[in-house]
């Protein structure tokens, strides 16, 4: 298939980042590549590996969407946080896509834990977690970047901390509280 | 809100959470002085924090795809697309979405192939979809999938092909190894069809087990003929791309490790590349693993151009030499020196195939020459199996081979849809049959996130290792050993190598809707392949029914049969009431957390569970056991709590004498032949680390020393990480006078839980028998700290003071614990010790009287502890001892 190699990816953030919108638009289809191919794998009836192969193959779709080992760019840091910032422009957006498609049928609400085990009610969508994220930001910032990273860009604690240059113990912490808020602000609003 | 009041927020928040939760409130009432609005703020943030804990858990990409997948499955079911409906989604292709459809004109089934509707945007990606059609519509062969029609609607391309009900070969191989016989009769047919591909010069480029199907009734269909191609050169960007699909396709394709040197170089693809590839597969269905296995697709690739693979004997004792000698021959880099074609490769084949056949007749007639007292016999009905000889495992490895082979081959039959044979061949894998199968179940996963229904999966956890060690032959891991995985992500080689376990179980259990959902795996830490993996989905008030089942079927998986007996041990229930069974899980929950309260909050639970249902053992028996737990938080005198202690295990033995908790728990309660209730228990459960913990403490304080430590040998090997049966192992050392290994011990356990402070009290006192004051000195202060102020570990520092000569501060401490008597119960002995220290005989001597007269010192504390060494010679301390005998009023 026509993956472009990682380093292509790397040059599209990077200009992206430096303000260049069209750079989003060939972002957009990777992302869905990988989407797409993570679906597949929950579709597919045979439970061929166990379920820990799934978390490897979610970690794999972001290490490719994200590889870092690739990034001969200095700013590591700042690559993470680009990467974080479009996944969720792009997933946000595939969210308002499906509601439009949706418009009119039932709409299931995309619970952000895990699968269906958890109630609908203490879920939220997509979009709703965006517009919570940006009133978490007005108030605090570092909390909402954290949530960014660690939610949409799939960074683990330690690169977190290394994007905010903040130790781990923080990011935990400002983890804990954000997640306790925005579950908050979601469950009731 | 003011950035203020919001940091005073966020501060408050953290500051509840360091504190214990029984004390959070009483905390935030201080905290917040009358500010009700920033009380309600933090509270309800602090609901949230224990609701939301799966709360974005999954990162969102994950997120995102599970509802696409919901999304599209759901979309298309029902639908009538040209004349077929859509009726089940079956899985997702080398290149689109599969699903069982029916044609409503012939009326028969079909699969249906739909290339996703995001790809058909893709001109490429169509280009190849109709490539693969005509590809595999110009063949025509019985292990070649029959393609029935192509075509376009709604603008979406599908593909209507014959539909096969079976497995892939990957999912074959994930299930169990495959037998040698089945993996030549999956062989045969995959070179059948390549030699008539290859004969009408199609290649099929892309040979992998997720490209084959095998039937139930074992035929094999190749699918996917997608990227063959009449034997077209491939351009520089072509394997470009490829390289790069490869690379991202990783471990979802895969389709790297099955590439030929000349695929991988980019050179034109012949014939024989289909033969290289067939025999990479042909490797891994023997092995077990790939011969070329890297840690990513370019070094996989790497190996393939470079490398010799590990030679398949090696992998694989039993595998006919012939058939190494033919996969050998495929596997050649340079493609001259290969099988030039598949028709050769299957010719050598069927060879090998007439031979086992015909060393299978031989063996059938030896076998029925041979008595057949001494052989056991596999329980299947089928004419065809001949005897498993035990006696031949002595023999050569090549005669093993053969004797084994029937067997094997009997089970290659019987595998197909076959569920009760599959423990059985894990344990002729893992070993001669005397050996013990070692297992690990690892803390159920609780799915809701929702803290309220945490004791039901650690409470199943529970239940399925109890269960489990009561069966012979099988080592369970112990409870601590296994709980420190909890929320951890699960490494099965990893957990293999830690615990030394061949197998893992691993569950996820959720509770909603008033039903109970349970999803199962135990996996191979070895190959990680899954052995046994179901789902179950029960009304809650089944719960009772459900961990039987859960213990039944697993340990059907684990030991090929299970006797009556054993079936009913394992999933005895013990009551009926859905409910007495949830009140006893949160009673096990609380004891197993530990703590005063939590100690106090287990027996109001257990006390609970007994009123629901007055003949439950179960919990009479961890109302026992909870008891015991009353000494070591200090909740209240021994002889408040042993006699209910000792009472609830009698009630548990009365109801069910075979219950090894309750013997441990009426040993402990102070029961005269404590010793014989311990090893009754270890009689009852070879595997119950907790009894062999408790026989060793009996035997250390008989003095016999060398047999405690062989029995905390024994606990510690059945729960390594334990830190309480390595604390007790140090305590034998010591009373031993062997301060060195005691001291270790002590280390050992102190760094497998920090949080516990009773290993650090006693490294203290190993320090003291050395002499090693100021060290014991800087132990005890750590002791209290972590303990929260315990008084054990103030009057063991006090000892140590006295003995270091700070005699000032011992004193103060002792009044200190006098002040702390006054609300909380605190053994005599803690008194006397730091007297022993200041060597104030007089004081000592009265504290000890004291606390033999309530029953909290008993003879054998005093006949072993070192620290008593300086009274023995007093004319007072013999008559203690008497007095330990004396009947109390």
């Amino acid at each position: 298939m026509d993956h472009p190699p990682t380093h292509e990816v790397t040059r599209l953030l990077l200009a992206w980042s430096d303000g260049d919108q069209s750079a989003l638009e060939q972002l957009v289809p990777l992302v869905y590549d990988e989407l797409h191919r993570l679906a597949a794998h929950y579709m597919s009836g045979e439970r061929a590996g166990h379920m820990l192969q799934t978390t490897a193959l979610v970690n794999e779709a972001y290490m490719r969407l994200v590889d870092w080992k690739d990034v001969r760019w200095q700013n590591r840091a700042h690559f993470f946080g680009v990467a974080a910032q479009v996944m969720r422009r792009v997933l946000v957006d595939f969210a308002r896509a499906r509601q439009s498609a949706k418009r009119g049928g039932e709409l299931r609400r995309v619970s952000l834990a895990e699968g269906a085990v958890v109630s609908e009610k203490e879920g939220a969508d997509f979009i709703a977690l965006d517009e919570a994220l940006e009133s978490l930001a007005a108030m605090d910032p570092r909390k909402s970047r954290v949530v960014e990273l660690r939610f949409f860009g799939g960074l683990s604690v330690e690169e977190t901390a290394e994007v905010l240059k903040v130790s781990p113990r923080t990011v935990m912490r400002e983890w804990s509280f954000a997640q306790a808020w925005l579950h908050r602000e979601l469950s009731t609003g | 809100m003011t950035p203020e009041r919001w940091q005073q927020i966020d501060q408050l928040y953290h500051a509840a959470l360091e504190r214990d939760a029984a004390l959070r409130s009483a905390f935030l009432d201080r905290a917040c002085g009358g500010d009700a609005e920033l009380r309600r703020e933090v509270d309800s943030l602090l609901v949230s924090h224990e609701r939301g804990r799966a709360f974005m858990a999954e990162p969102a990409l994950r997120v995102a795809a599970q509802v696409l997948a919901g999304d599209r499955a759901e979309s298309l079911v029902g639908r009538v697309l040209a004349h077929y409906r859509v009726v089940s989604p079956l899985g997702a292709g080398g290149m689109g979405q599969v699903y069982l459809a029916e044609d409503t004109a012939l009326g028969r089934r079909v699969a249906l192939k739909l290339l996703p509707e995001y790809f058909t945007h893709n001109k490429e990606q169509v280009q190849r979809f109709r490539q693969e059609a005509r590809a595999a519509s110009a063949l025509n062969h019985p292990n070649i999938l029959t393609v029935y029609e192509v075509g376009q609607v709604d603008g979406a391309e599908f593909m209507a092909t014959e539909y096969v009900e079976g497995e892939t070969l990957r999912a074959r191989m994930a299930r169990t190894r495959m037998p040698v016989s089945e993996v030549l009769d999956v062989a045969i047919q995959v070179a059948s069809a390549l030699s008539v591909a290859h004969e009408v010069g199609i290649v099929h480029r892309d040979i992998k087990p997720e490209n084959v199907m095998i039937r139930a009734d074992g035929l094999v269909k190749i699918l996917d003929f997608g990227i063959a191609k009449l034997t077209e050169k491939l351009s520089a960007t072509d394997l470009e791309a490829a390289t790069e699909a490869q690379t991202r396709a990783g471990m979802i394709i895969g389709t790297a490790a099955y590439m030929s040197p000349e695929q991988a170089r980019g050179q034109t693809v012949d014939a024989r590349s289909d033969i290289f590839s067939f025999g990479v597969m042909l490797y891994e269905m023997l092995a077990g693993k790939r011969p070329f296995a890297g840690e990513n697709a370019i070094e996989t690739i790497g190996l393939i151009l470079n490398k010799e693979p590990v030679p398949l004997s090696q992998q694989r004792p039993e595998v006919p030499h012939e058939i190494e000698r033919i996969i050998n021959k495929t596997l050649r880099k340079d493609r001259e020196e290969r099988y030039q074609t598949a028709k050769d490769v299957l010719i050598d084949l069927k060879a090998v195939k007439q031979d086992l056949e015909f060393q299978k007749k031989l063996e059938r007639t030896a076998a029925t020459d041979r008595e057949e007292a001494k052989t056991q016999v596999v329980n299947a009905t089928t004419s065809e199996i001949a005897p498993h000889n035990t006696t031949a495992e002595n023999t050569g490895s090549r005669a093993r081979w053969y004797r084994r082979w029937p067997v094997m081959a009997a089970l290659g039959v019987l595998l197909l849809g076959s569920i009760g044979l599959g423990g059985y061949f894990w344990r002729q894998r893992t070993g001669p049959s005397n050996e013990k199968r070692s297992v690990a179940v690892m803390p159920f996963v609780n799915e809701t996130g929702d803290p309220q229904v945490e004791y039901l999966s650690d409470g199943m956890t529970d239940t399925l290792i109890s269960s489990l060690s009561e069966l012979p032959n099988i080592r369970v891991k112990a409870r601590t050993s296994v709980f420190r995985y909890k929320g951890k992500e699960i490494d099965p080689k990893l957990v293999g190598k830690e615990l030394g376990v061949q197998a893992i179980v691993i569950g996820r259990v959720a509770q909603r809707d008033g039903r109970t959902n349970v999803l199962l795996e135990v996996v191979d830490t070895e190959s990680e392949d899954v052995i046994f993996s179901t789902k179950y989905d029960k009304p809650q008030s089944a719960l009772v029914t459900l961990q039987g089942d859960i213990a039944r079927d697993v340990s059907r998986k684990l030991k090929s049969k299970l006797s009556g007996a054993e079936e009913a041990k394992v999933t005895k229930t013990h009551t009926a009431d859905p409910e007495a069974l949830q009140l006893y899980l949160q009673g096990q929950f609380y004891w197993h957390k530990g703590g005063r309260n939590n100690v106090l909050r287990a027996t109001d639970y257990f006390n609970k569970a007994i009123e629901k249902d007055p003949n439950y053992a179960l919990a009479y028996a961890g109302l026992a056991s909870n008891y015991s737990s009353y000494e070591l938080y200090n909740i209240a005198p021994p002889a408040d709590y042993r006699p209910k202690a000792k009472a609830a295990a009698m009630r548990a033995l009365e109801l069910d004498d075979s219950l090894a908790g309750a013997h441990v728990a009426l040993g402990k309660s102070g029961a005269d032949n404590a010793e014989q209730e311990f090893r009754r228990a270890i009689e009852l459960n070879p595997n119950y680390a907790e009894a062999h913990d408790a026989l060793c403490v009996s035997l250390t304080y008989q003095k016999r020393f060398d047999d405690a430590i062989a029995e905390c040998k024994k606990a510690q090997d059945l729960d390594p990480s334990s830190s309480i049966v390595t604390t007790d192992l140090g305590v034998a050392y010591a009373f031993a006078r062997r301060p060195d290994e005691a001291i270790e011990m002590f280390r050992r356990a102190h760094e497998m839980d920090p949080s516990l402070f009773v290993p650090l009290g006693y490294l203290g006192f190993a320090q003291t028998l050395k002499g090693q004051y100021t060290e014991a000195i800087a132990t005890f202060r750590k002791a209290i700290e972590v303990s929260d102020g315990s008084p054990n570990a103030k009057s063991h520092l006090a000892y140590a003071l006295a003995r270091a000569g700070q005699r000032d501060e011992a004193l103060k401490l002792v009044d200190e614990l006098k002040r702390q008597a006054a609300h909380e119960h605190i053994r005599s002995f803690h008194f006397a010790v730091p007297y022993i220290g200041l060597g104030n005989k007089d004081e000592a001597f009265f504290w000890l009287g004291k606390g033999v007269d309530e029953q909290s010192i008993g003879f054998a504390e005093l006949d072993v502890h070192p620290w008593f060494d300086d009274l023995r010679s007093d004319p007072r301390f013999k008559a203690l001892l008497i007095r330990t005998n004396l009947p109390k009023s």
